[in-house]
């Protein structure tokens, strides 16, 4: 019996000994990918002091620049300026680049002249840029005018010859309207569908319901929404960052999740609620699940999660 | 213990006061010189601005944790060496020649390991805690379950142990689905293992066990010593340069030695001393090193296990963490 206790207690010393040499492991193990390690490896932000960002700059409260003051705001200048943040750059040291419609504001990543693009710019996989996000999960929705809402009771009126609907050229509202039988009118910007509905040019403007709502909040009496399903599927609005920098696609999507995890209200949140929030239904205001977060290491990992 | 296996002896008290009070005077100069990069006149620009208080006070708050787990080990070995000096014969070699480790401990005050021990519980990691149930039935040579009534004793222990798998259950749960065994490891063996760990030990395992946790107990306080030297006494900041060209902003990352009326003299991170004008300095931020950052995601109900329970505790009364984004942007644009 005494032999036995002799060994245990041998046993239990031993055992006591590996367990705290690998307490010693632990000690000495090396970070996960971390944030700052991640943000090392992107060479579009290597060596970077001000961060470019492509925005648009007409539609209010969702990206305006106010020609008079030449302050911005709207929801992705808001979010844009959340990521700026969290990347590491302060206002002061973004530089806004002015983008316009879909091929513009892919041009700019592959031509080097912003490091990312927050322009509603849905997340198709055969796009020439990578994406992160969404950010927002929106249907494409039509816009007409309030008085001649009357003609339009369902899609096929669309089709009707001296209906004239205009959508952005490379847009997915485009795809699918064609997709439907609709020949709508296609052009360059959406900026020119705007204005031709101001000037009573077209009947019809289709595109992202967030891009509407912004139309619709400039001039409420004059257009209305309509609440015709354009397309089945919803289209997946993500930050653009340049093809092939994998290192700043799961920094942008982290932080993403992390606003999205994190203490509420989030950065999106309220930049959701300052701007293009009101002028949305209320089953839109959550901010949707981010694509493949990656599990990085954060100076605040350490703090109380929600 | 009896008086004849290890006489107490005075001189132990002499020495144990010397260490207590010497050895982090002269950590603390090491400390500098380390900081200093080994210039000589940059120790002397730290001698003459940090105070002896502040350096003390740097010393404690960084240096406590380190300082107790060599004090926790040795008061472990100590203990187990000075049960199996106790049970080995009186013409065994083990009671004519006691280990040092056994004497060591024989000459620590009790409140002193009890301090260690407090100490230790406060400012471990909360990984590391579940062994300082070993090392204290270790030290103090104390196995519950063999107390009398046994039953009583054993009803006790399996209660202990049903409560504390309640404890780190999920915590060891979420350790095994992402891999990490060894802090899985770490949370479930320790209460184990003390349920053992006390008792003496035969003679032959006394005799191979004395210099091995001698050399342990040294590796532990060299490498204890490496890292209280190293570790900075001042905080890090991120201090931006006014006037500098919007599209080439400069950023000094390194620790503010002292401030006078016209200059801010900064120790800067890759070495060197620069001084400042006032006019010069724009935003300024306190930001963390690599070295801070977590190597795991596992939480124990909510805490995280790489914090300690003073940490914790620091983040309820301040939970907000703000990552200054000057932070970031030096770091990249300065490696």
């Amino acid at each position: 019996m005494s032999k036995l206790r002799d060994a245990l207690t041998v046993l239990c010393i031993g055992a006591f000994l590996i367990t705290g040499a690998a307490a010693a492991c632990v000690e000495n193990k090396d970070p996960k990918e971390s944030v700052q390690s991640l943000r090392a490896k992107s060479p579009t932000l290597r060596d970077k002091v001000r961060l470019r960002i492509g925005v648009r700059e007409t539609l209010p409260f969702l990206s305006y620049r106010d020609p008079s003051t030449g302050i911005r705001s709207g929801f992705e200048v808001e979010l844009a300026r959340g990521i700026a943040s969290d990347l590491g750059f302060t206002e002061e040291k973004i530089d806004w680049v002015p983008v316009t419609d879909v091929q513009s504001r892919m041009h700019v990543l592959q031509a080097n002249q912003a490091d990312i693009v927050v322009a509603s710019l849905t997340m198709a996989p055969d796009r020439p840029v990578d994406f992160a996000g969404p950010y927002l999960v929106m249907p494409q929705a039509i816009l007409v005018h309030k008085q001649r809402t009357k003609r339009v009771e369902s899609i096929a009126d669309l089709k009707a010859p001296d209906f004239k609907t205009c959508v952005g050229i490379s847009s997915t509202s485009a795809k699918a309207l064609e997709a439907k039988g609709i020949k709508p009118e296609l052009v360059n910007d959406g900026l020119m569908c705007i204005d031709g509905m101001t000037s009573n040019k077209y009947d019809a403007y289709s595109s992202d319901l967030q891009v509407l709502a912004s139309v619709l909040a400039r001039d409420p009496d004059k257009f209305e929404i309509l609440k015709l399903l354009v397309s089945d599927a919803e289209e997946r609005i993500g930050v653009a960052v340049p093809q092939g920098d994998t290192a700043l696609r799961d920094l942008v999507a982290y932080f993403l999740n992390r606003w999205l995890i994190g203490p509420q209200p989030s950065p999106w949140m309220r930049a959701y609620d300052r701007t293009i929030g009101p002028h949305l239904e209320a089953k839109y205001r959550s901010q949707p699940r981010v694509d493949k977060p990656p599990v990085l290491v954060d100076y605040d990992s350490k703090a109380q999660p929600r | 213990m009896t008086q004849e296996a290890l006489p107490r002896r005075t001189d132990h008290k002499a020495a144990f006061w010397s260490l207590v009070v010497g050895l982090p005077a002269a950590l603390s100069v090491l400390r500098l010189w380390v900081e200093s990069g080994g210039d000589l006149q940059i120790t002397l620009l730290l001698v003459s601005n940090v105070s002896p208080l502040n350096l003390v006070a740097a010393l404690f708050a960084t240096v406590t944790q380190v300082a107790t787990v060599v004090l926790i080990a040795l008061f472990s070995a100590g203990g187990i060496l000075r049960a199996a000096v106790e049970a080995a014969p009186s013409a065994s070699s083990l009671r004519l020649r006691p280990p040092v480790l056994a004497r060591v401990f024989v000459a620590t005050p009790v409140w002193f390991m009890a301090a260690a021990y407090l100490m230790a519980i406060l400012t471990w990691r909360i990984v590391y805690l579940p062994l300082l149930l070993p090392a204290a039935m270790a030290a103090f040579q104390f196995s519950p379950w063999r107390l009398p009534p046994r039953w009583l004793a054993a009803g006790f222990c399996l209660a202990a142990l049903g409560g504390y798998g309640w404890l780190i259950g999920p915590a060891v749960m979420q350790a095994w689905r992402g891999s990490e065994y060894l802090v899985a490891w770490l949370l479930v063996l320790p209460p184990l293992i003390a349920l053992g760990v006390a008792g003496p030990i035969p003679g032959w395992f006394a005799r191979t066990f004395s210099p091995i946790a001698l050399l342990a107990v040294i590796g532990i306080a060299t490498a204890g010593f490496f890292y209280a030297v190293r570790t900075p006494i001042l905080p890090l900041v991120v201090i931006e340069l006014k006037g500098r060209p919007v599209e080439r902003p400069e950023f000094i990352r390194g620790h503010v030695v002292s401030v006078d009326d016209l200059h801010l003299v900064i120790l800067q991170e890759q070495g060197g001393v620069r001084y400042l004008p006032l006019d010069d300095v724009g935003p300024t931020v306190l930001c963390a090193t690599p070295e801070e950052l977590p190597t795991t995601a596992i939480r124990l109900r909510g805490y995280h296990v790489e914090d300690s329970i003073l940490t914790a505790v620091g983040r309820q009364v301040r939970p907000r963490v703000q990552v200054d984004p000057l932070c970031r942007i030096a770091k990249s644009a300065t490696t």
